[in-house]
């Protein structure tokens, strides 16, 4: 597909550091920020440059490698001082809250040379620009831009501020861009598409392309008063740091390009699992080059878990969640999947605990909750602390009714064999408990009981 | 205590094959396998080691395995194999065979799949 615009990234170059991500015993390390566009663009073969806010002593890299991914230009726009723009990645899979440690980031300040942005708008004459805000002022850079005639998108990072300052400077965007994990969705909007269309009015943006992490995404196009959403299509998931941003560059260049809003959907968040699928960017670029065709994209089925929706999931979580066991990693289970907005149900902290000495009445009222609980839920997720005969228990009521089972195994002490034959899937890892969510919880009852 | 590095920026670099394209399936369970064709028409699923692959077009959907003997759809592979669409139009193959079925209480098919 040929590409005809030119788009011009506006953001910071960060390092990024995965802790947990090792190759050849070594953390991995790449360019991050402005680069996961960078590289969603060269696979694109989309012309594209870059205009980036970085401090000064990774220069040299960020032009070798905007040179390597094909930037048509690249302009150094502002400079970051005391903070080395580095992040600490502790969360590679997002499978909750990212773990991200931006360095230094307090104490941090930033300047921007708009002399040099106005050099690359009128250098490089893009048609649209991607503007990701980070720890450097605005002001001027909605100024330079109210001049232009670009399209203008933005991934949006803050509040009313930076509302009225597309105003004052006579920007009406053509795509605010959101994730489900930004502040501003969760603060402001209540987590609520709807308060979020009400919020970003028709006087600030043309558009609104909301991302719902593994669930999905849509368009809102406030002319049309309508939405328009896809599926996600879910992959074993390498990492998750710039897999949105991948996804805002695919969809802008195939949405101008093609009249089919629904294609352009499909095709980023296709696009995106590639990118979430490998470090690799010989091999990310490779397949980018084999992407399915409008039609058969079109057809192809996805995941559909649309965030709104998801809070009508609840989650049975069991587990030996006793207050003599250390319950860290039922924590981590649950806040992983309150971070997704699904609802995990803790029966001991609901229905509280039993020890065995209690009236028959006492034990009969909280067995009865417990089993009601079970029937609640659309999936169980067990997770494996200890030789625990209630979960396991819990772990074949489920299965006997037909509904997912996952057990997350982070020990590695699953050897029995009807344990590991009765569940629907095993995980070791947060990060595979939530792929595991999204993918068993759309199938449901429908499929473990055909 | 000495330091160590982490060496320098740069993507790591795949092979000239693209290794995404080469990964085995192995040991996992074909989708509704009750409802597609091969269970329908036999009247069972099949044994184990009968040959399979993955046929190049999508259908409803999803991308299927069929049984190579008879091109009837087996069932469908897990959706976390999306991406082998651009591997077969990439001009990638894919055979395999069934390492396990069972046809009660559920039908199920397990197949071992790899790029050819």
């Amino acid at each position: 597909m040929q590409y005809n615009n030119r788009f011009l990234v506006i953001g910071e170059v960060y390092t990024d550091v995965h802790l947990h991500a090792k190759s050849d015993g070594k953390s991995i390390l790449r360019l991050g920020g402005v680069f996961h566009s960078a590289r969603s663009f060269d696979a694109l073969n989309q012309a594209y440059a870059l205009a980036t806010v970085s401090p000064s002593y990774i220069n040299e890299s960020v032009s070798k490698y905007a040179n390597e991914l094909s930037a048509v230009e690249y302009f150094h726009i502002g400079e970051i001082n005391n903070c080395p723009n580095i992040i600490l990645i502790s969360d590679s899979v997002e499978a909750g809250d990212q773990g991200y440690n931006d360095i230094l980031r307090e104490q941090s300040t930033a300047s921007i040379n708009i002399s040099e942005l106005e050099k690359a708008l009128e250098k490089f004459k893009p048609t649209d620009i991607i503007l990701y805000p980070g720890k450097y002022p605005l002001s001027s850079i909605y100024q330079t831009l109210g001049k232009t005639n670009c399209r203008v998108h933005v991934d949006f990072q803050y509040g009313k501020l930076e509302l009225e300052m597309l105003i004052t400077n006579g920007i009406i965007l053509e795509t605010f861009i959101l994730s489900t994990s930004a502040e501003y969705f969760k603060e402001e909007c209540n987590k609520e598409p709807s308060l979020l269309v009400e919020k970003i009015e028709s006087k600030y943006a043309k558009t609104i392309l909301l991302k719902e992490n593994r669930g999905g995404s849509r368009l809102y196009i406030h002319n049309e008063m309508k939405w328009i959403a896809a599926p996600s299509f879910p992959v074993v998931t390498q990492h998750s740091v710039g897999v949105g941003d991948c996804y805002n560059s695919v969809f802008l260049s195939t949405k101008h390009m093609q009249d089919n809003i629904q294609f352009a959907l499909k095709q980023a968040s296709y696009s995106a699992s590639l990118y979430a699928s490998t470090w690799m960017h010989d091999d990310f670029k490779e397949i980018m080059n084999f992407l399915p065709d409008e039609e058969e994209l079109l057809l192809l089925n996805g995941i559909e878990l649309p965030w709104d929706e998801r809070s009508r999931k609840h989650i049975y979580i069991a587990a030996p969640d006793f207050p003599d066991v250390d319950t860290t990693w039922i924590d981590y289970v649950c806040n992983a999947l309150t971070y997704h907005n699904f609802i995990p149900r803790r029966p001991v902290k609901e229905n509280g605990i039993i020890r065995g000495n209690e009236p028959e009445s006492q034990q009969l009222q909280a067995y009865d909750k417990d089993i009601k609980l079970l029937n609640e839920c659309s999936i169980l997720i067990a997770v494996l602390l200890n030789d625990d005969p209630g979960t396991y228990v819990e772990i074949g009521w489920m299965a006997k009714f037909g509904k997912p089972t996952i057990l997350f195994d982070p020990y590695h002490r699953s050897y029995n064999l009807f344990l590991r034959k009765t569940v629907s899937k095993i995980c070791y890892t947060l990060g595979e408990v939530v792929d595991a969510v999204f993918q068993l919880i759309t199938k449901g009852e429908e499929q473990v009981g055909e | 205590m000495g330091s160590s590095g982490t060496g320098s920026f740069g993507d790591l670099k795949g092979s000239s094959e693209s290794q995404m394209c080469l990964r085995s399936i192995k040991d996992d369970w074909l989708e509704e396998v009750a409802r597609c064709d091969f269970f329908k028409n036999q009247g069972g699923v099949p044994s184990i080691m009968h040959s399979v692959h993955i046929h190049n077009n999508i259908v409803n959907g999803r991308i299927v395995v069929v049984s190579t003997s008879t091109d009837e759809i087996i069932g469908l592979l897990p959706s976390t194999y999306s991406y082998l669409l651009g591997c077969m139009k990439k001009g990638h193959q894919y055979m395999g065979t069934v390492v396990y079925s069972v046809n009660t209480p559920i039908p199920k098919v397990m197949v071992n799949i790899d790029a050819v």
